[in-house]
């Protein structure tokens, strides 16, 4: 028999506790001299600590970081079929007017090709119904992009748009049920995009105005029913975006129905009510275009007067993503930002509704066991089995 | 009675291992909880370094995300995977290491004992063992940590270095045969 054979075999019989190491070597006498120390080493092999883990926190923090970094990366590494025909297009067709002039189209074929003849009718009807996070959701996005681009007129997009914004109150009621709250900033701000598109293009058709009014009301209403019962990182974001549909009301073109009056809410700005749904009660807004200044009050946001859509006779600028129609001619207005947001917005309170700080994936500062290591850096010995958390991350090349 | 609760373990990793590569991060997250221990464990006896065997860690779980659309469930068990996923990134570690990385950043975690002597004895004695480790040739120095502190068994290893179970053996009789050497009289001290 081979050493190498004999020895595993003698370390299974110790591990078996059937024979001793001087039971061995007794049967061995040729071999004691190298099965003795090397079955001793493999005792002491046997014997070493088993039970170094992390400590709890430490586990949690790790797994807390993972998680985050997994997150991240996925929502980097797959744009959607929609982002990622926007970004094939235009090296496709190039950036002429002819190439824009082509680009409707070639989108158009593309998306129903990946619509219906690659994927099906019934992936696309399954996708319809799926929600932020799902394998489907791309398809769902490009689904509806499809709708947009198959829309010639104004009032169709206006349509288009409002109808997307209607879908994303339902993914956002989705995240607040299955708590992927890392996607609420995403999906309420394509809510806030779309919503922005729909009165932009709705602000200059001729027709159907009270319909259209009556969806924009029932949409905004149905996102002011979500946030009451959304969790607090949910109503962060609802509460920015009920903000602005209300500063937007403040400063609305010519024809709208600025809100009456507007008040604070539990841990919801002054204005965070939904465009054109004021409140019961509280000061009254300036309509020289000042800032409406918020009284805390404790009264229900919710209103049932309907939103009136803004009449215009031009197409109001592209660009101002926040449900805002554009400001009211001749009046001072604030500036819209580009996320939406005016700047009087600062003054609009909405510190109760901070979200839960996140972990931090700052580097680690090995404070929690500060005994453990020595000045140099060498770790010694601990009171613990649980090892000091580390000082610094270690970049490993894939 | 331990058959079935070990193949409902498989069947649940399985589960979670199939929800983990259609992209569901919180399966991931529960294997991550299920194998964190032994991964941390694994490296940190390979690195000596709690600091590092925690980056590492996380690095190898990180890894095993990217990648777990690539596994395949062919009799090799996930645990494996995960090792055999920590060992290329400590291989990769050592490379960028090689002329900093210090033998002597040695951790000796205590025990039960309330004795403080032999606390100190036992603490000694195996740190000693542990620097050896670490002083092996990094196959050698694998096997070890996957025999002795994994609990591996050899087609296990095998399977997770790509090698067959003859020359696992044959490695872990080097690695001791080198550990002894390395120890020198401080193993007959020892024994």
């Amino acid at each position: 028999m081979k050493t190498t054979d004999l020895l595993i075999m003698c370390a299974q019989e110790l591990d078996a506790g059937t024979s001793s190491v001087d039971d061995i070597v007794a049967r061995y006498p040729g071999q004691r001299s190298e099965l003795a120390p090397l079955l001793q080493l493999h005792l002491k092999l046997e014997a070493l600590p088993k039970r170094i883990v992390l400590s709890e926190p430490t586990k949690a923090r790790v797994r807390a970081q993972l998680l985050a970094e997994i997150r991240e990366s996925c929502a980097a590494a797959k744009p959607s079929i929609a982002e990622r025909l926007r970004s094939f297009l235009p090296q496709f067709v190039g950036v002429s007017d002819t190439g824009r002039y082509f680009a409707r189209p070639v989108a158009i074929a593309l998306t129903l090709l990946l619509s219906f003849g690659l994927v099906g009718a019934g992936t696309v009807s399954a996708a319809m119904e799926s929600g932020p996070g799902d394998s489907l959701y791309s398809l769902k996005e490009a689904t509806e992009q499809a709708r947009v681009a198959f829309a010639f007129t104004n009032t169709d997009k206006a349509d288009a748009y409002l109808w997307i914004a209607s879908a994303r109150v339902r993914d956002i009621s989705k995240i607040a049920d299955n708590g992927r709250l890392d996607l609420a900033e995403k999906v309420v701000g394509d809510y806030n995009k779309s919503l922005a598109e729909a009165l932009r293009l709705a602000s200059v058709q001729k027709q159907d105005r009270v319909k259209f009014q009556e969806q924009v009301t029932s949409v905004q209403t149905d996102l002011h029913g979500i946030y009451d019962k959304a969790p607090q990182e949910l109503q962060f974001h609802l509460a920015q975006t009920l903000s602005v549909g209300a500063t937007a009301a403040s400063v609305a073109p010519t024809g709208v129905a600025a809100p009456a009056s507007t008040s604070v809410t539990d841990g919801v700005s002054a204005t965070g009510v939904p465009q054109g749904l004021p409140v019961k009660e509280g000061p009254p807004i300036d309509k020289a275009g000042g800032s409406p200044e918020p009284t805390p009050t404790k009264s229900s946001p919710i209103s049932t007067e309907p939103f009136q859509l803004p009449v215009s006779d031009t197409l109001p600028a592209k660009g101002n993503t926040g449900p805002a129609a554009g400001p009211v001619p001749g009046k001072e207005v604030a500036p819209a930002a580009s996320t939406g947001q005016t700047s009087g917005e600062k003054d609009l309170p909405v510190s109760d509704a901070t979200p839960p700080a996140q972990d931090s994936l700052t580097p680690k500062t090995g404070s929690e066991t500060p005994d453990a290591t020595n000045s140099k850096g060498k770790t010694v010995i601990q009171s613990s089995i649980s090892p000091p958390v580390g000082s610094g991350r270690v970049t490993i090349k894939q | 009675m331990r058959e079935k609760a070990a193949l409902a373990q498989e069947a649940e990793v399985n589960s979670l291992v199939e929800r983990s590569i259609g992209g569901d991060a919180d399966s991931f997250g529960h294997l991550y909880d299920l194998y964190i221990d032994r991964i941390y464990r694994h490296l940190y006896y390979r690195v000596g370094n709690p600091d590092i065997a925690e980056d590492l860690a996380a690095q190898v779980f990180l890894n095993a995300w990217r990648a777990v659309g690539r596994y395949r469930q062919t009799g090799r068990p996930f645990i494996v995977w995960l090792l055999s996923i920590a060992h290329n990134l400590l291989v990769d570690y050592y490379r960028a290491q090689k002329d900093t990385t210090s033998v002597d950043d040695v951790i000796i975690p205590a025990d039960d004992s309330v004795d403080p002597v032999t606390v100190a004895e036992k603490s000694f004695a195996s740190a000693s063992l542990r620097q050896a480790i670490r002083q092996l040739k990094h196959d050698q120095q694998v096997v070890v940590v996957m025999r002795y502190i994994d609990g591996m068994e050899y087609p296990e290893i095998a399977a997770a270095l790509s090698k067959s179970e003859g020359a696992v053996r044959v490695i872990l009789h080097r690695a001791l045969n080198a550990l002894r050497g390395i120890m020198g009289s401080e193993i007959r001290e020892l024994l």
